[in-house]
């Protein structure tokens, strides 16, 4: 299982609220992700157990464990209470995805409230580990929007 | 920006009677006259109607409504609002400019002002398009750079369509309503979008850009938005100045802003209150990203939100959304 294609796996979790765990194999490794609590915050949280990931499928640099909990990621964090939008328009793509690497400054995102958009930019400069809305959905003050592991 | 030609539609009005040679405007614009040649084309291209060749000298055909900024700077009665006016013939968005003018990191005085005759990209909420006609729409957008946390940035756009609604009922004597959060409506038809832009810190705005389209002097709608949308000159039966309406809101807009770092959040809610038929007792539904909301307006929480009571008597304050059905 490749990097990348864990973090969809991981994003996808993220993006079902009505997913409470997940477990695939694939070519020898198994992954397990489960919720923290099922009455957790409202912000999804993800964890990955070390254990479940048993052997690395390539002899490349092995993936760093992911977990949206672990101290050294930094989250981007709601101002306002609104409606999040991960892209420009309906039409256009997503500012960033999982695996983006971001400058400080970059957009990450829009929320929006009472016809008044309010770009969202990285505070920091790293990798976005993961996205915690589903785009379209509202948010409120203080939600978590993005992990980011700084660089 | 459109500068140069502004002076010379400015340096034409001036001399509306007669034909002004080539040679002098050139000279009295410091030109060469091929110069000169090339902006009266593009001037022509804009819609101005200018009558006459190189060598004969040029004259207005009729003194055309333009948003110049030579006849706005010197009626202006604000302290900074419209001070610095960036006026364009055509340009793609009024809000697109002013983000690009940002990010190239120049310096913007608080309270510049962007105008356009014709929007060829005008924005709407998620991308969607508002329709822009040259000379009959008022299009612009202010660059503000309020010292409030995001939470309250929307009241400056609640603040817009009150300031709006103010100018255009002074100027035009047209009876508008405001619907919520900051649509300007005469009868059930639009006449008046607002579309804002914040860039952030976690606790305190950076930039601010509203952007504001108007419906002024179209003589009719175009067949699809007939039945939604409406223009000043529609509804109050004769051609309305579109820089008497923008004089007038930048001085509304002022005071109201002014009120607001004096008194918070009620300076605006309460005249919104006022003006608005939709913050009391109306049935209405929303629909917001997707689930439709339904219940009866009970005002607007201190962020602008709208209170909507629901069939079991809870209120559900609604922070996005488009009201889509209202009695």
């Amino acid at each position: 299982m490749t990097l990348k294609e864990l973090r969809e796996l991981i994003e996808l979790f993220t993006a079902r609220e009505s997913l409470e765990e997940l477990e695939v194999e694939k070519a020898g490794v198994r992954l397990r992700i489960k919720r923290a609590s099922v009455h957790a915050a409202p912000a999804p949280s993800v964890q990955v157990p070390h254990a479940a990931v048993h052997q690395p499928v390539s002899a490349g640099p092995t993936p760093a464990p992911v977990s949206a909990e672990s101290d050294d990621l930094f989250y981007i964090k709601s101002p306002m209470v609104g409606t999040f939008y991960r892209s420009a328009a309906p039409t256009s793509g997503p500012y960033v995805s999982v695996g983006d690497i971001v400058e400080k400054g970059t957009v990450l995102c829009i929320i929006e409230a009472m016809k008044l958009m309010n770009e969202i930019e990285s505070e920091v400069a790293g990798e976005i580990v993961s996205i915690l809305h589903e785009n379209g959905k509202p948010v409120e003050y203080g939600d978590k929007l993005f992990a980011i592991r700084p660089r | 920006m459109d500068r140069k030609l502004d002076e010379l539609l400015f340096a034409l009005m001036q001399n509306m009677t007669i034909t002004v040679s080539g040679e002098k405007l050139a000279r009295d614009l410091g030109v060469p006259h091929s110069t000169l040649v090339r902006w009266v084309e593009k001037l022509r291209e804009t819609g101005v109607e200018i009558r006459g060749e190189p060598f004969t000298g040029y004259r207005l055909v009729r003194l055309p409504d333009v948003m110049l900024p030579q006849l706005i700077r010197p009626r202006l009665r604000t302290a900074d609002l419209g001070r610095t006016l960036y006026h364009f013939y055509k340009v793609d968005s009024t809000n697109a400019f002013a983000a690009r003018l940002l990010s190239r990191g120049r310096k913007v005085p608080d309270g510049a002002v962007i105008v356009s005759e014709y929007q060829t990209a005008g924005r709407g909420r998620l991308g969607r398009s508002w329709h822009s006609e040259p000379e009959s729409g008022l299009y612009f957008s202010m660059i503000l750079r309020p010292k409030i946390p995001p939470s309250l940035a929307p009241l400056f756009t609640l603040g817009t369509a009150v300031a709006m609604h103010n100018a255009v009922e002074r100027d035009t004597r047209v009876d508008v309503d405001i619907k919520w959060p900051n649509d300007l409506l005469v009868g059930r038809k639009k006449v008046c979008g607002i579309l804002s832009e914040i860039q952030a810190e976690v606790d305190m705005i950076r930039t601010m850009i509203i952007g504001v389209g108007l419906n002024v002097n179209h003589a009719k709608m175009p067949a699809e938005l007939k039945e939604i949308a409406t223009s000043l000159r529609i509804e109050s039966g004769r051609a309305q100045s579109r820089i008497e309406i923008l004089l007038e809101f930048f001085e509304e807009f002022e005071n109201l802003q002014a009120d607001f770092e004096k008194r918070g959040a009620p300076a605006i809610i309460e005249k919104w209150t006022a003006h608005s038929s939709f913050a009391n007792g109306r049935k209405l539904k929303i629909s917001d990203s997707g689930r439709i909301l339904e219940g009866t307006t009970r005002g607007l929480n201190r962020f602008g939100a709208l209170r909507l009571e629901q069939k079991d008597g809870r209120i559900e304050e609604v922070y996005s959304g488009d009201v889509v059905q209202w009695e």
